[in-house]
């Protein structure tokens, strides 16, 4: 049964991509070409065919390049797929190549809080039952385990600052003295979008981590209030997080350990406040309609394993792993960056209640950073 | 006729169909629906982005007009091998991605920037002046774009004046300030128009700029499509929000359609 439905030639389903553009074009409801495939699939065990090949996406830079060698290569000497990396996995190109049936991703690195919203869209094909239930017993964050996509690591969001301008004491240290401009003057960074802004908006609200869901949105925004005039920039661009810093542009900011820690390996001055972290989740999902949904259901299997996960971790320093075993056979040195799970400092951002607000909220935040 | 066939059927399948198809987004969703333009058109989001997007592109478009004469009217005094060299420099800024500019200004503009590391040098400590992440750091960065838009319309309409004009109006006696004034700034006048409109039009459709230069307030359409169609995934209303930037920016179209065939003035210059 499963080599049947693997086996469903290429070749007419991009026809059928063709003449579903056509039909979507000319205004009839699209139905994906993927749907035709989109039945249960079971996992083949052992060598793959020859012929066998995928696309994944990642975040681009230096952290792809990692993961090729700790993760891509291995996997393909195993396995004996081939491995096609492509970086920049764009929420709305998934969303344009399943509209017109022209998928060209099989496997695509995704962030928690705004990936619910293709998986609510019926962009996300559904993962292996047998695959989830052996992975969501060995993982750090159970509820990161989806049926349509795994969240196989975490990153981590703290208050940066430069420890030259602001040596101990005279910065903040939690999310309340963030918010607090009397206390410790200077100008923050902040992102331009919803989540992360409202988890962190309550924290110095004084909210619990553990207490944070379901967020409450009106506190959220009463608390940003307080924080919008003292905010000098709101920071589109990851890597800005760690040159606006470095720039004296801002004095504190939200900004990710990963980022940090090798930001500080070039020798920038730079510091992370490690004992009020925000841990988002990143995930892998596969397009609807990925021709070569198998192979990459593999290679999720791979990328949670423990030895590839707990050596990523050790070269890049910041990046948690999802494998709990891994993260018990890291380096003491390292776990002290890496927060655990029962941290009560720590807060783990919630997928699923993101994925009902994301939409309605981001238009709302919009609207407030405007005005 | 059948020579322009090809253009023709290259530009409708390229620029046409998609733009139908955005404009069929704008309107179905489930169902035929004018909800996403209601929400353009009332939205407090909405509204005072597009009031925000005009009030940047006109304030660009003027703060350019006015650097950019004095730079067409040199030129024009120029012999024509010296004044193709200097047209060159104007076009350097054309030459170079506005991305990578963008990046630049930030290290120009900034608090430790250039231009403040010399404020500060001259008035003291307390002299720096806020120019990035704000209106002043979006218009600069506009203006620095747009300067090549705005010279050569307005060099064009310097050059096609007659020369005998001017010497008449000295033999009558007018000093160079009220030849000026009565005489060369009227005639060029359609190329300022020209200039004007043409680069309040480019600013309509800016979107890197206000993002890397901008501060919170300055979201303009382009940057709310971006959002919609990257952010919230919902195509219908990026669709919406773009079809009525086509519309605004086809108003100043027309406009700037009457300045090139003369019909503003009632004559042609």
């Amino acid at each position: 049964m499963a080599k049947k439905i693997l086996k469903t030639p290429t070749k007419p389903t991009r026809l059928t991509g063709k003449s579903t553009r056509r039909r979507f074009l000319a205004g009839t409801a699209a139905a994906g070409a993927g749907l035709a495939v989109s039945g249960p699939l079971i996992l083949i065990p052992g060598k793959a065919k020859a012929s066998e090949k995928i696309v994944w996406v990642g975040w681009g830079g230096s952290t792809q390049a990692v993961q090729q060698e700790i993760f891509i290569k291995p996997f393909t000497k195993e396995t004996g797929i081939e491995v096609i990396s492509a970086s920049g996995p764009n929420r709305a190109k998934i969303k344009a190549m399943v509209d017109t049936g022209n998928v060209e991703w099989d496997l695509v690195n995704m962030m928690g809080a705004t990936a619910t919203g293709l998986a609510k869209e019926g962009l996300l094909e559904t993962i292996d039952s047998d695959l989830l239930a052996k992975w969501r017993g060995q993982s750090l964050q159970p509820d990161w385990i989806k049926d349509w996509a795994v969240g196989w690591y975490y990153w981590s969001g703290g208050i940066g600052y430069d420890p030259k301008r602001h040596p101990m004491g005279k910065h903040p240290r939690s999310w309340p003295d963030f918010w607090n401009a009397d206390k410790f003057p200077g100008r923050r960074g902040l992102r331009p979008r919803v989540n992360e802004n409202l988890e962190l908006a309550l924290m110095a609200d004084g909210v619990k981590p553990k207490d944070l869901y379901p967020l409450d949105v009106e506190r959220a925004f009463k608390s940003l209030d307080r924080i919008k005039p003292h905010v000098a920039k709101w920071i589109k661009a990851t890597s800005q997080t760690i040159t606006l810093i470095q720039n004296n542009e801002v004095d504190f900011d939200l900004t990710y350990s990963a980022r940090v820690e090798s930001a500080k390996a070039s020798g920038i001055s730079i510091e992370l406040v490690y004992d009020s972290l925000l841990c988002e989740s990143g995930l892998m999902g596969i397009p609807k309609g990925s021709k070569n949904k198998s192979a990459a259901m593999k290679l999720i299997d791979f990328f949670m394993r423990e030895k590839p996960q707990k050596a990523w971790c050790e070269n890049r320093i910041g990046y948690g792993p999802q494998n709990t075993k891994a993260l018990a056979a890291l380096s003491p040195a390292l776990k002290a960056k890496l927060p655990s799970a029962d941290d009560p400092s720590t807060a783990w951002v919630n997928i699923d209640w993101w994925g009902d607000h994301y939409g309605a909220l981001s238009e709302r935040f919009k609207e407030w950073l405007i005005t | 006729m059948i020579f322009v066939a090809p253009f023709f059927l290259f530009m409708g399948a390229v620029f046409l169909l998609p733009l139908a198809f955005i404009f069929y987004t704008s309107v179905v969703a489930d169902a035929f629906t004018l909800d996403y333009y209601i929400k353009a058109f009332t939205g407090a989001l909405y509204l005072r982005v597009a009031w925000t997007t005009f009030e940047i592109s006109v304030v660009s478009a003027l703060t350019t007009l006015v650097l950019s004469y004095p730079v067409a009217y040199h030129l024009s005094r120029q012999p024509p091998k010296r004044r193709v060299l200097w047209a060159l420099f104007v076009l350097l800024p054309f030459y170079t991605s506005i991305l990578v500019k963008s990046f630049a200004f930030t290290v120009i503009l900034g608090h430790n920037g250039i231009v403040n590391d010399i404020l500060r040098f001259m008035f003291g400590p307390e002299a720096g002046i806020k120019m990035l992440f704000n209106r002043t750091g979006v218009v600069i960065g506009l203006t620095h774009y747009l300067i090549p838009f705005m010279v050569f319309p307005i060099l064009a309409s310097l050059l096609a004046q007659d020369p005998v004009l001017h010497r008449a109006a000295e033999v009558m006696g007018a000093k160079p300030w009220r030849i000026f004034w009565r005489v060369t700034f009227p005639l060029s006048l359609p190329g300022v128009i020209a200039g004007t409109l043409l680069c309040v039009i480019l600013s309509f459709g800016m979107f890197i700029t206000p993002a890397l230069l901008g501060g919170r307030k300055d979201m303009m359409m382009a940057n709310l499509v971006d959002f919609h169609i990257k952010e919230t995934l919902n195509w219908n209303m990026a669709s919406a929000v773009a079809i009525v930037l086509l519309l605004l920016s086809s108003v100043f179209i027309l406009l700037l359609a009457q300045v090139r065939g003369g019909q503003l003035f009632g004559e042609r210059h």
